[in-house]
């Protein structure tokens, strides 16, 4: 081992103070990292799965005209005789309940997914002391909080928007002429899916900041969401009364969600529906409480690591 | 908790690059880490020496801001510990003496990202980051996961790491430690080459032969305290009336006419040296007296160096003596 092969150099000018945006690398290099793994990567093309037979469900359907309109009149929308017929209005409650059934899909990859990418973000940190290199660099807490949030969110973004954008694109191809009044559907879509992704990915990494075990955070997390689903269901079966899906972490997401696109379903869904009546409000209190929770438990956590 | 004006005075030196005054920290169990520390290390490389659990580590933490102290001040390249945190670690490196890397990700990446979040550009960091890596001699394995790396090349991917954004000042935390001769050999020479560079380095280790290799000047640390501090040679100078010397001829005669003129000795037979301490004042008269009047060859008559471990058992053995 020849040390002089090569001298030390001294850089020509300093770094600056820090990083312009650091929170972006910590999510541009943990991205690299995240979706390793024959089983992530099998989620996560699997999670496209549901859009891809959803559009060619979209494309045979809309190949055979009258099948649609007798699909349409079956389900109380009126008798028409050609697709251009169709109202407006009528055509945002198709779409809308075309993306909640693909967004529930897509939902249950994502609980899927979210542990898989999330659980190790800060727990394997801390397991293997990677805490103590990012601690001696020039960054926030909160830098390295978002650039953790990052890595979670950008999986759960495609999984959640790339087939919700095929969908909705191809669908809004068959029921042609109605852009203008299904527009505002595109931007509800992508503040749901914002929301699901966000959330989802605060409440795992206050989860992961737990302790030094990704397993453990995974099986917390399973808990949190298809526990309390469980639990939710029963009671709500059990008793008729609405206001016990706020026990379950996805009803609250669903509530949310549906409130967001503005769904008005054309068909029974045979989903868990929830009281839309009722609007988001509650449900929104218990997802912002989860993720102020979440948020405290990863800052109290940076900060016993000392982070500026 | 102000800096009295002496310690101000040498914050402001620029070849002071660390000073602490009266730290303390006490761990959640009542365990005192560190206890009122106090001491100044100039820029070049210097030692931090100590037995396990002196509050080494604990000191470097707290002059990072990893860790808050519960009492006392610390100033680092003139910048505060508690308030100038983030421009201090744009300045310094440190080499943690646990494996610290992230789970899976290849050396470059890992380089590469430190880079980033130590203020350089994403071009820039990569670059660098290349160079750094040759440097350290990972060059071929730089797109291996670190996870298969050998200890000797985790040490020095953790030193491409703390040295990638260029530091003023480079904490190593037990650089040499698990590594076999050659990897430690090689440590050593990279450190030296960094100190050459112009880089302050504040070497953390209880391997006292690392220490006397590369460091100029010496802090030991025992029970929280700085126990002696100054430069190697320094510390390891005799006292003054001692004496190393070699010699051929009649040894007991020589002994006998040496008790006789007040010297005290002490003959080492397996190395062959006699250890002697002359009266105050005499100089080696006595010695070359006694040698002359028995017939002696003197071969050598050199003042006696103590040797570190000596220097470090005292230190260490007053730290404790006044623990207790």
């Amino acid at each position: 081992m020849a040390i002089h092969e090569r001298l030390y150099s001294r850089l020509a000018a300093p770094p600056r103070s820090r990083s312009t945006f650091p929170a972006l690398a910590i999510s541009r290099y943990g991205t690299r990292y995240a979706t390793r793994g024959v089983f992530r990567k099998l989620v996560l093309f699997a999670s496209f799965a549901p859009a891809v037979i959803m559009s060619f469900g979209l494309y045979f359907v809309a190949q055979n005209e009258e099948a649609v309109l007798r699909f349409v009149a079956r389900n109380g929308m009126g008798n028409y005789a050609s697709m251009a017929e169709v109202p407006a209005d009528k055509a945002y409650q198709s779409l809308s309940t075309v993306l909640w059934m693909l967004l529930l899909w897509q939902g249950w990859f994502a609980t899927l997914l979210t542990p898989l990418v999330g659980a190790p973000q800060i727990a394997d940190d801390m397991r293997s002391h990677a805490f103590e290199v990012y601690l001696a660099r020039p960054i926030s807490r909160w830098d390295y909080f978002l650039g953790k949030l990052l890595v979670i969110m950008r999986p759960l973004l495609l999984i959640m928007g790339l087939p919700v954008v095929i969908v909705l694109g191809m669908a809004h191809g068959f029921l042609e002429g109605t852009f203008a009044s299904t527009w505002t559907l595109y931007p509800r879509a992508f503040a749901a899916i914002l929301v699901w992704a966000t959330v989802n990915s605060i409440v795992i990494l206050g989860i992961s900041s737990m302790g030094k075990s990704a397993r453990y955070a995974s099986v917390i997390w399973f808990v949190v969401t298809v526990g309390s689903f469980i639990v939710a269901s029963i009671l709500l079966q059990a008793t008729q009364n609405s206001m016990f899906d706020l026990v379950s972490y996805n009803h609250c997401l669903f509530s949310v969600v549906i409130n967001l696109i503005d769904l008005r379903p054309v068909v029974d869904l045979d989903v868990p529906i929830l009281d839309i009546d009722r609007g988001p409000r509650s449900s929104l209190l218990v997802l912002g409480g989860l993720c102020l929770l979440s948020t405290w438990l990863v800052m109290r956590r940076l900060r016993a690591g000392r982070l500026p | 908790m102000s800096m009295d004006p002496a310690d101000a005075a040498a914050a402001h030196d620029p070849d002071i690059v660390v000073t602490v005054s009266g730290l303390t920290l006490t761990y959640g169990r009542g365990l005192r880490a560190l206890d009122g520390l106090t001491a100044k290390i100039s820029a070049g490389c210097s030692g931090l020496l100590g037995p396990n659990g002196a509050g080494k580590s604990t000191l470097i933490k707290v002059l990072l801001g990893l860790l808050e102290a519960d009492a006392g001040d610390g100033r680092v390249l003139d910048r505060d510990v508690r308030r100038d945190r983030t421009e201090l670690r744009r300045r310094v490196g440190y080499m943690p003496e646990r494996d610290a890397h992230i789970p899976g990700m290849v050396a470059v990446d890992y380089v590469s990202m430190m880079a980033e979040l130590s203020g350089m550009g994403q071009v820039a960091a990569v670059k660098r980051a290349h160079e750094v890596l040759h440097y350290v001699n990972l060059g071929e394995s730089r797109y291996r996961p670190v996870d298969g790396f050998s200890a000797g090349m985790r040490q020095r991917l953790k030193l491409a790491a703390a040295i990638v954004h260029d530091p003023d000042l480079l904490f190593l935390d037990e650089p040499t430690n698990g590594l076999d001769p050659q990897g430690r050999r090689y440590m050593l020479d990279l450190i030296q080459e960094l100190s050459r560079a112009g880089i302050s380095i504040i070497l953390s280790t209880h391997l006292l032969p690392d220490v006397q290799e590369v460091c100029e000047r010496l802090v030991v640390v025992s029970a929280g305290r700085v126990t002696r501090e100054g430069t190697v040679a320094e510390l390891t100078r005799g006292m003054e009336r001692q004496y190393k010397v070699q010699f051929v001829g009649d040894g007991a005669r020589f002994l006998e006419a040496l008790e006789e003129r007040g010297v005290r000795t002490s003959y080492d037979p397996t190395s062959g040296d006699l250890r002697v301490v002359v009266p105050e004042g005499s100089g080696t008269g006595p010695v070359l007296e006694a040698a002359a009047g028995t017939g002696i060859g003197l071969k050598h008559l050199t003042p006696g160096m103590r040797s570190l471990e000596e220097v470090f058992l005292e230190s260490v053995k007053g730290g404790s003596d006044g623990d207790s």
